[in-house]
């Protein structure tokens, strides 16, 4: 008899505190802007409702990859740069995660974003042969956004289509996944589910959607996200550009020292000199003429069009100097730069073109990531973006 | 230490700790099983290690 | 869905713990409910898998004909029961389980003869009956009662294995409401800690094994044992504690299979402690039977030979019935001969018999046993070839 009732008691209070537990970090999911914003973090990434809880009025969403979380001391880095001004950017990306990745996010964030703008910046480095890795795409895989996704009525049965064919390909390597894949495209495209596989997912959907917002909550209590403060202002004005163009050149400078590839230099002899003769030449047949990033891109686009969300591609250059040491042909990455600008063109969107920059001292990092020039250039034209029709 | 053995004893003797006890064993078990699921990485992806190039 | 792997499996399991629950508080008979339960239960599970679910059901009519059969000769037999026929039916008995290992190491030939999951373990019960039925402690086999026993869903899969008069008994107790309530409280007790064991500890513990994969030093390879053998004792400890917990809400008071395997004094105590209820059916129907047959027809110069190689039979049929593999014999016949040694040094060393009992002698026990369990399970998981 005891032990029956203390069973139930102590149910009753699981459910309890559990339900404690999700009012509890359902006030306090927002974040103060700037630092959720700035915050690189996957748990951040697979929590679309809790990113929608973050986008305000003056949120730009930016997608991307790597180029978040290099040179984050410099001060044309976002972080720096748009610290104290009213315009915050929602970063959302990592190394490996490309254009099918982000039309997942964006069906997933979309009913969430304000201004109905998008920015996705664009690495030359996804459009290898074969687009994204398999098993980069399967361990950056958000299946709770995959849902929303499917369940967002917006996106065409044939972008739907589309995504779920390219993440069953990518997901071979996990097999449980793939699995629940097939689940969903029987219950959400070909209606051949049964009624339990429904329930299934509509519970499965609900656990994901909790646990993504314990763990987001979690994630940021342990690495100092700052709390919301509503009485924090910020300056409505524009970014002094001329300002800080003299800051990139003055701090490029400094951190480049002399080196032939105009890159920070303590990483130009920790990266670049020990493999110099090994790398000399190595791309000589390489191209990003032939890659499955376009058509994801184009998915990508579609995914905008579809759901009335304005987007900018930013196209990054290359890092001129490391590419003819690669002897990755000229020719060949003017034929990528052009493929992106015709898909643009095709879908009537914005690009911000840096494609001429390529011999621009201090605009790279190091080998692929944006360094003082190149964030100040991409900065300027997110800001423009994100804020040309309220100037109106 | 006294203090420590007599509340022992009381505990022991309790009636309320007999039954309590088993609320909050059932109590930490769900807790802990709660826990894991909400928090463990249960990604059945394959590792991949990110490579620079 | 999988048993006591899928979500679902979990969700139905509830679903159907509450009519039993209606049933038990009222102090109505679970027999005929739980019966249907499990076949409900077993046809969901199967049904993706059609070819099992037949092989299952051929399994199910064979047995049930054979044992039917088996009994109406030996009761006619009377006094005077054949020994050869007895034979006969038991190996008939157990050959689906024999041609199933078979062809799960032939791989071309032999197309999955009788693979289905739980095929191990339900062959336990038929032959058990049959045996006893031979002994003549069985006189009657109930269709319900039959169904019943071999085929509740909740140890299906991988046991515990009971005995079917002790099952029976169980199956037919009309219970109190405080007994009842006995049995569920248990229950619900021993399934949470059976997903704690299983989900959470095996598989954290599992990291351990993945760390220490692939081992070259001897370091690293008592790092792989230890965390292989914990692994499997969390594994399945934590599936047998929710098996047994579930049986005990459907009305069966399903024995346990694990006591504190590790603290085993010596390899009999470990044989004591870790997957009892197959060490005990083992012993009970192989060993005795063997050792039965060895004295009476005096096939070795002492009692103490004759159990030596008794363990060393028992144990290879142990390791065989796990899969017809070289890790899963050497393992069966790695415990034979430590048992036999272990029988031949307690029966024959007078240090042990002047020091057993000293608490020193026993720590040193305990920890050389240890370390040979933990070989043992490196054996097991063929790390080693």
């Amino acid at each position: 008899m005891k032990k029956v009732t203390a069973f139930f008691i102590a149910l009753v209070l699981f459910l309890g505190t559990a339900c404690g537990i999700h009012f509890f970090v359902d006030k306090n999911i927002k974040f103060d802007p700037h630092s959720f914003g700035a915050w690189i973090n996957q748990h951040k990434f697979f929590a679309g409702d809790e990113i929608k809880t973050n986008i305000d009025d003056n949120t730009i969403v930016v997608l991307g990859s790597s180029e978040f979380r290099h040179g984050t001391s410099m001060s044309t880095h976002p972080v720096n740069l748009f610290k104290n001004n009213s315009m915050h950017m929602m970063m959302v990306g990592a190394g490996y995660y490309q254009s099918l990745f982000h039309s997942v996010e964006l069906a997933a964030i979309e009913d969430g974003i304000k201004n109905k703008k998008v920015v996705l910046i664009l690495s030359p480095q996804w459009f290898k042969k074969k687009g994204v890795l398999a098993p980069a795409y399967a361990s950056r895989f958000s299946e709770d956004n995959f849902i929303a996704m499917l369940q967002n009525k917006h996106i065409s049965k044939e972008t739907k289509e589309y995504i779920i064919k390219r993440s069953k390909k990518l997901l071979r390597g996990d097999p449980p996944t793939k699995d629940r894949v097939e689940k969903y495209e029987r219950i959400f495209m070909t209606g051949t589910a049964s009624l339990s596989d429904r329930q299934y997912v509509h519970f499965y959907r609900k656990f994901l959607a909790e646990k993504s917002k314990l763990s987001i909550y979690a994630a940021a209590k342990v690495k100092g996200v700052k709390d919301y403060d509503p009485s924090k202002t910020y300056s409505t004005e524009e970014p002094d550009w001329q300002k800080y163009a003299v800051k990139a050149e003055a701090e490029g400078r400094e951190a480049v020292e002399d080196n032939p590839f105009y890159v920070d230099n303590r990483i130009y002899k920790r990266e670049f000199l020990p493999e110099l003769k090994k790398k000399k030449d190595s791309a000589i047949h390489s191209s990003y003429a032939k890659s499955r990033e376009y058509n994801d891109l184009r998915c990508f686009l579609r995914v905008c069009q579809e759901t009335g969300i304005e987007p900018m591609l930013v196209l990054q250059p290359v890092n001129g100097y490391w590419y003819d040491h690669l002897g990755f042909p000229k020719e060949e990455r003017q034929i990528y730069y052009q493929k992106i600008r015709d898909l643009a063109g095709e879908f009537g969107v914005q690009v911000a073109d840096f494609s001429k920059e390529e011999y621009t001292p201090y605009y790279f990092i190091d080998k692929v990531h944006l360094g003082w020039k190149g964030w100040l250039d991409v900065n300027e034209s997110i800001y423009k973006f994100a804020t040309k029709n309220e100037k109106q | 230490m006294k203090v420590f053995t007599n509340l022992r004893q009381k505990m022991k003797n309790s009636k309320v700790w007999a039954y309590g006890k088993y609320v909050l064993l059932f109590y930490v078990l769900m807790m802990v099983i709660y826990g894991y699921f909400m928090m463990a990485n249960l990604s059945t992806a394959p590792k991949f290690i990110y490579a620079q190039f | 869905m999988s048993f006591f792997g899928s979500i679902q499996f979990f969700l139905l399991m509830i679903l159907l713990f509450i009519p039993a629950a209606v049933l038990g508080l009222r102090g109505k008979s679970l027999r005929g409910y739980r019966t249907a339960a499990s076949v409900l239960m077993i046809g969901l599970v199967m049904w993706p898998n059609k070819e099992q679910l037949l092989y299952l059901i051929a399994f199910y009519v064979l047995e049930f004909v054979l044992v039917k059969a088996y009994l109406k000769l030996r009761l006619a037999q009377a006094d005077h029961r054949s020994a050869a026929i007895y034979r006969i039916f038991l190996f008939i008995s157990i050959l689906p389980l024999i041609l199933c290992k078979i062809s799960e190491v032939s791989g071309g030939f032999a197309l999955g003869l009788f693979q289905f999951l739980g095929i191990s373990y339900l062959t336990f019960r038929v032959a058990q009956m049959i045996i006893e039925i031979y002994d003549g402690i069985i006189k009657e086999v109930r269709w319900l009662d039959f169904t019943d026993f071999l085929l509740l869903f909740t140890t299906f899969s991988s046991g515990p294995i009971d005995r079917s008069r002790r099952y029976i008994k169980d199956g037919e107790t009309r219970y109190t409401r405080d007994a009842y309530l006995e049995l569920l409280g248990d229950g619900l007790l021993k399934i949470l800690i059976g997903v704690i064991y299983k989900f959470i500890l095996a598989t954290l513990v599992h990291k351990g094994v993945a760390f220490f994969e692939d081992p070259q030093s001897f370091l690293e390879f008592a790092g792989y044992s230890y965390c292989y053998g914990i692994y499997m004792f969390f594994d399945f400890a934590g599936y047998s504690a929710m098996a047994i917990g579930a049986s005990y809400i459907l009305g069966i008071k399903v024995p346990e299979n694990f006591n504190k395997p590790f603290i085993s004094i010596d390899m009999k105590d470990f044989w004591n402690r870790w997957h009892m209820t197959l060490s005990f059916w083992f012993r009970d129907f192989i060993f005795s039977r063997f050792m039965m047959l060895a004295i009476k027809g005096k096939w070795f110069a002492s009692r103490l030979t004759g159990a030596s190689v008794g363990f060393i039979i028992n144990m290879f049929v142990m390791g065989a019935w796990h899969g017809l593999a070289v890790n899963y014999i050497l393992y069966g016949l790695y415990h034979g001969v430590l048992l036999a040694l272990t029988e031949i040094y307690q029966k024959k060393s007078g240090f042990y018999k002047k020091n057993k009992k000293k608490t020193w002698y026993k720590t040193i026990s305990w920890f050389v046993t240890l370390n040979m369990v933990m070989f043992g399970f490196l054996l097991f998981s063929g790390e080693l070839i």
